[in-house]
């Protein structure tokens, strides 16, 4: 078989287009996915510990404190300070411990995806919340 | 063996170009939809636990308090609206609707479902996923 003098090095520059072009971008594509799915994550799981802390506590002053505490604990198994989210707590009766009322708690983070190291950071708000109604042997 | 082979490279990348659109579609419209679920099955945690308080007060006077308390169905359908409604969970949601809630033996069973948020849903046509979530729960006396 005849192989073409001007086809010398084809095969290491299209390894490299292939690379430069295909794999260096869906890795950091699928990075920065993965991190988003992540965050989210944590952020709904201690949305939902959170609120179930705060609905089965005695007093609405230990509800607060409560479920504060557990969103950080949660937040820390995945590795997120509490620090660097924003977490509401609301509730769609006033005061909050009366039967029939809806008790959300919300989750925000102003999260950077890593997108080629420090150079193309972008920020994506990402939310995690969950409601739960009053346990009526409380209210 | 090809004598000319211009515009090789060409294809090359207008052959990975395509790959890599449909690998990166696929794979944030997976995401998407695992992180609705996971948010639908919150929800489908909710609205049991809503309805799992809806309990049947003419049974316990009829039969005295038991270990499982006794849920009324129509109750516990009127709790799980409720819910939706009060928490603004509606709202995190595309045609979000309660499939059942179904009480057998003290035990309540809510099944939602909703449209699965599709960011490349357009390349997929008029076909949009369903999601589906179930929840169960039980009232213990004591």
């Amino acid at each position: 078989m005849k192989i073409p003098k001007n086809e010398t090095g084809n095969v290491s520059l299209e390894f490299i287009a292939v690379v430069v072009a295909l794999l260096i971008p869906l890795t950091f594509i699928a990075g920065a996915v993965s991190s988003v799915v992540k965050t989210n994550l944590a952020q709904e799981a201690a949305a939902r510990a959170g609120a179930r802390a705060f609905v089965v506590a005695p007093t609405s002053q230990l509800a607060y404190f409560r479920a504060r505490a557990v969103i950080a604990t949660v937040l820390s198994d995945y590795g997120i300070q509490s620090s660097q989210v924003a977490s509401t707590i609301s509730c769609s009766q006033k005061p909050c411990f009366m039967r029939g009322g809806v008790v959300t708690v919300t989750i925000k983070r102003n999260f950077t995806v890593p997108v080629l190291g420090h150079w193309l950071n972008r920020h994506v708000l990402v939310t995690g919340s969950q409601s739960v109604m009053v346990n009526g042997a409380n209210s | 063996m090809l004598r000319d082979e211009r515009g090789s490279v060409m294809l090359l990348g207008i052959g990975l170009s395509i790959a890599a659109l449909m690998i990166v579609t696929l794979a944030v419209n997976i995401s998407s939809v695992w992180v609705a679920r996971h948010a639908l099955d919150s929800v489908a945690d909710g609205c049991a636990l809503a309805a799992a308080q809806a309990v049947d007060t003419g049974a316990i006077y009829r039969q005295g308090v038991t270990h499982v308390v006794p849920l009324d169905q129509n109750l516990a359908r009127r709790y799980v609206a409720n819910y939706l409604a009060a928490g603004g969970v509606r709202s995190r949601f595309t045609d979000l609707k309660v499939r059942s809630v179904h009480v057998y033996q003290g035990r309540v069973r809510v099944e939602v479902q909703a449209l699965a948020p599709m960011p490349f849903g357009y390349l997929l046509g008029r076909m949009r996923p369903v999601i589906v979530s179930a929840a169960s729960a039980v009232d213990i006396a004591g």
